[in-house]
């Protein structure tokens, strides 16, 4: 219990929330100034927090006695300062555009993310829910951040009035666990759950409130309610950051819960397969339904989450395959885990792009988002047109992109189990062919009508060098993980 | 003394009073009261489980509940405030900008 080698383990974690606390005092010091030097101090801190998380091997040690420092924790929390970085990248021309330079959003985004590497590594119930409000509150404030636009203050709003409902069944959850067992780390947990005569139905019922609580912040079906609404208001790097970082963040979580703690049975698996086909009927379907593209995207990250959910079911249910093939159960959970991280990946290299190039291209304005808005518009800026298809593509999981590696591995993985999770699979497989109706009807859009006037000019861009290169750089990701997943594989490894 | 089960029981129902008002009141403040009886119920359960348990455990867990409760309120109130300046109203219904 040294604490120099702790807080030398914890460096990813707490960098950020030190540049918070630069950039703050920045704006204290040169008030209304620090817009760039904001966007500046955050990006180093990420970079130097990023440094030190690939300069050092994971120690497999408990820092603090309440975190994790191993493979999975490492790799989301990488995966996770990418997508800080790439945030960064887009917030700050659209900030200097709508005059809104200041340090706070900078501040506020660095101690989001400092939650959600936290909430990657927590070990702990009690650090799981510092780590979730920790991510939601600075949230609530960023996607109200446009304070005099009314869309933007409504999502805020939202997001906040649901988000403090569902901490509330989180907490509520957690304090049943702890009245049932006397303890919140997960081996004290997971050491009470290993004897199943001793699970009343306190530790059922809390469980299920965790998984309600978590639900609402992966954004699962039947409690996605807040999703499109919020994710339509916020401005658009908000909602990138919400899309790709709060997912990664609370899988992160949900993952070590289900590897770690929650023990199979009928009634936690009946439960993850009732999210995770909801989530995938009610997501895809509410897509089909959407003219605007921000509220599509929403619609789909209700999808991807159920598509996540299954994963995490195998995770679960792998566990007490052991029965059958003996010592094959770690190997079989181990990879399931594997490939919800890799669709994690990819789903954020994907959702960065796609929210990338609404922000290029729609610059916040509310028609531009309007599919209609792209007809015919492949033959007047091919380039983006491209991209934007290459995003839809991954999305729909079509071969040759990252996103259908994504969906193959998750799918390799529930096959080891053989025939136990067949209705779920079966609604994956045929969630995709809905999804892939409305993914082409986009694509359709863009390549086969024309526009309404031929000879009116090309909707201006943003303009901003980073942004074009973020979604250059995202969309190369895509195709190269598409055909040559090894790297990544290797690097999400550990 | 009481046994935990009657502890259990009036957490339950502070909790269930918490989601009833909740989901039947439209007041945004009221809302969010219902929310602190809901993180008060589960402050409740701690206090009363860390007696048969480590106390000092469960009186921890309830005071980091009331703490993140309290930051949680300083900003959902901006929020509220910010909403009001430019609907005039705190009733959840008003706000409608977004939409299908």
């Amino acid at each position: 219990m040294d604490l120099a080698t702790d807080l030398a383990a914890t460096a990813p974690l707490w960098l950020p929330m030190l540049g918070c606390l630069a950039v703050l005092l920045l704006e204290t010091l040169a008030p209304g100034r620090s817009g760039h030097l904001g966007a500046l101090v955050a990006g180093a801190a990420i970079a130097l927090a990023f440094a030190r998380l690939v300069a050092t091997a994971p120690s497999g040690r408990l820092p603090f006695g309440m975190l994790a420092d191993d493979a999975l924790g490492r790799s989301l929390t990488g995966l996770l300062l990418l997508v800080g970085a790439a945030v960064v990248v887009l917030a700050e021309p659209l900030l200097a555009r709508l005059r809104l330079a200041h340090g706070e959003f900078f501040a506020l985004l660095l101690a989001s993310l400092s939650g959600m590497v936290l909430l990657v590594q927590a070990r702990d119930l009690m650090a799981l829910f510092l780590a979730v409000e920790l991510l939601s509150i600075p949230l609530y404030v960023l996607a109200a951040f446009r304070r005099l636009s009314a869309p933007s203050v409504e999502s805020g709003f939202k997001y906040f009035l649901l988000g403090a409902f569902a901490s509330g069944f989180l907490v509520y959850g957690i304090a049943l666990l702890f009245s049932t067992c006397g303890d919140t780390s997960y081996a004290a947990l997971a050491r009470f759950a290993a004897d199943p005569a001793r699970l009343g139905a306190t530790w059922h019922v809390g469980v299920a409130l965790l998984l309600v609580g978590l639900g609402f912040k992966v954004a699962a079906a039947p409690f996605h309610g807040w999703t499109p609404d919020v994710y339509e208001g916020a401005p658009t790097p908000v909602t990138a950051f919400m899309a790709a970082g709060v997912k990664v963040a609370a899988f992160g979580g949900v993952l070590r819960l289900a590897h770690e703690v929650l023990p199979d049975g009928a009634g936690l698996r009946a439960g993850l397969a009732l999210l995770a086909c909801a989530s995938m009927l009610v997501g895809n379907l509410g897509a089909l339904l959407q003219v605007r593209l921000k509220r599509l995207l929403a619609w789909s990250s209700i999808a991807h989450a159920g598509y996540l959910l299954l994963g995490v079911l195998v995770v679960v249910a792998a566990k007490s395959h052991a029965g059958a093939t003996g010592a094959a159960a770690t190997p079989l959970a181990d990879s399931a885990v594997q490939a919800v991280v890799f669709y994690l990946a990819t789903y954020a290299l994907t959702t960065l792009a796609a929210f990338g190039w609404i922000l290029d291209l729609g610059r916040e304005s509310a028609e531009l988002q309007d599919l209609r808005a792209l007809r015919g518009l492949a033959r007047r800026r091919p380039w983006l047109s491209a991209a934007l298809a290459l995003c839809f593509l991954s999305f729909a999981g079509v071969p040759l992109t990252a996103g259908f590696l994504g969906k193959l591995y998750v799918l390799k993985a529930a096959f080891a189990l053989g025939t136990e999770l067949i209705v779920p699979m079966v609604v994956l497989a045929a969630t995709s062919v809905i999804a892939l109706g409305y993914y082409l009807r986009i694509l359709s859009t863009l390549y086969m009508e024309r526009a309404p006037d031929e000879n009116a000019p090309a909707p201006a861009r943003l303009g901003s060098t980073g942004v074009a290169l973020l979604i250059a750089a995202a969309c190369g990701g895509v195709l190269l993980f598409g055909v040559w997943p090894e790297p990544l594989l290797r690097w999400l490894g550990g | 003394m009481a046994p935990q089960s009657w502890y259990l029981i009036v957490s339950a129902l502070l909790f269930g009073l918490g989601i009833v008002g909740f989901v039947t009141r439209r007041n945004s403040l009221v809302m969010f009261m219902s929310v602190e009886l809901m993180l008060n119920a589960a402050n409740l359960v701690f206090v009363a489980a860390a007696r048969d348990h480590v106390p000092a455990r469960g009186s921890a867990c309830a005071l980091f509940v009331i703490a993140v409760a309290a930051s949680e309120v300083a900003v959902g109130l901006a929020l509220v405030l910010a909403l009001f300046r430019l609907k005039k109203s705190v009733d959840s219904d008003a706000v409608r900008e977004l939409r299908a």
